[in-house]
């Protein structure tokens, strides 16, 4: 790394670790969840650590307890992490030109927020030409320092969590406390009046339709979402010719 | 130290399917050229965030199905105070704040 390149590395960790406490507070509440489900203190430490996927933890452990086959259980996790999947396609324009290797791991460590903020702060992927006159990647070392701030907030707050779970009472309800967090963070994103209808229209059905095997009810709330916001949208389409 | 091995290979499980829906594009590579088209309709991808979120706010925890919508509940109450703190005073703390007080008080008030 270079001293550009540590530079925005430094820059991205900065600008993620903004958002530290409702980072810090998501993972707070999903290691107490993770505590007080069926796991124990060893599985739940490893869930933290290798899945590093919070909405898919927190779906997965009901259908734990419940002793839901493994295939199940994934199946769900997937869907839940549906939005990373388009979001990789967002990523897929900016970064395909790294190494497989390097990618999976980009996408691995590519959570809600370091995908979100890249793609306020760098809407268009950099042409061919630009790119070949980019030889220090700086955009990428940005996104590392959010990603590195981003996982390691989690992770304290998670372990801390899992720690912590049998000091704090159930009456607290602090699982809402997380829920609040991220409405913090989502509100400001909706910044067009699209984008509002786009989440209204997710919300609606989103709730609608929960009761859906597999969290299917995801899957058609961010399609009407995406529908939605492409009908409302009245700014000029910033890629046509 | 016991090993439930079931748990270990969810786990395991669970971790690829993190890393294979977050890379599931990018993986392709330059195999693939995203159209411009479909790189504007995700732009309304926070939306998405939204599916995660709403149900949390608007239906009880462990909650079926939608029938289960109650106006009782308090995650409703203290989901719009927070809307409308964050709306007025843009701070996280203040937000927090307010919007557990108000989920605290609906849930003794609905008792």
């Amino acid at each position: 790394m270079n001293s550009r390149q540590q530079k925005y590395f430094v820059d991205g960790f900065k600008e993620m670790s903004r958002s530290g406490v409702t980072i810090f507070t998501w993972g707070f509440v999903t290691g107490i969840a993770m505590a007080k489900s069926s796991l124990t203190l060893h599985q739940a430490l490893a869930m933290s650590l290798l899945v590093f996927a919070g909405s898919s933890q927190l779906a997965a452990l009901p259908l734990i307890a419940a002793g839901l086959p493994i295939w199940m259980i994934l199946i769900t996790s997937f869907m839940v992490n549906l939005r990373f999947v388009i979001f990789s396609l967002g990523l897929q324009a900016h970064f395909s030109y790294l190494s497989t290797w390097r990618r999976v791991l980009l996408g691995y460590f590519t959570a809600d927020f370091s995908y979100l903020f890249y793609i306020r702060r760098y809407p268009k992927p950099e042409s061919i030409e630009e790119r070949h006159s980019d030889k220090e990647q700086l955009r990428l070392y940005w996104l590392m320092g959010m990603q590195f701030s981003n996982w390691a907030l989690w992770q304290v707050g998670s372990i801390a969590g899992i720690l912590l779970a049998s000091q704090i009472p159930n009456s607290w309800g602090l699982e809402f406390a997380g829920a609040i967090a991220l409405l913090v963070i989502i509100v400001p994103m909706l910044d067009r009046a699209a984008a509002r209808w786009a989440a209204v229209t997710a919300a609606v059905v989103a709730v609608a339709t929960y009761g859906l095997p597999f969290r299917l009810n995801i899957v058609f709330a961010i399609v009407a979402a995406l529908v939605v916001g492409m009908m409302t949208d009245k700014s000029p389409k910033g890629n046509a010719p | 130290m016991q090993i439930d091995w079931n748990i270990s290979l969810l786990l395991i499980g669970m971790a690829f399917v993190t890393a294979w829906s977050r890379s599931f594009f990018l993986i392709l590579g330059e195999r693939v050229k995203v159209s411009d088209w479909v790189l504007e309709a995700i732009r309304f991808a926070p939306a998405a965030m939204v599916a995660i979120l709403a149900p949390e706010i608007f239906l009880p925890a462990n909650a079926t199905s939608v029938t289960q919508f109650d106006l009782k509940l308090p995650n409703i109450w203290g989901g719009l105070a927070a809307i409308i703190s964050f709306y007025l005073t843009r701070k996280m703390i203040v937000t927090l704040v307010v919007g557990m007080a108000v989920f605290t008080a609906a849930r003794f008030w609905f008792l």
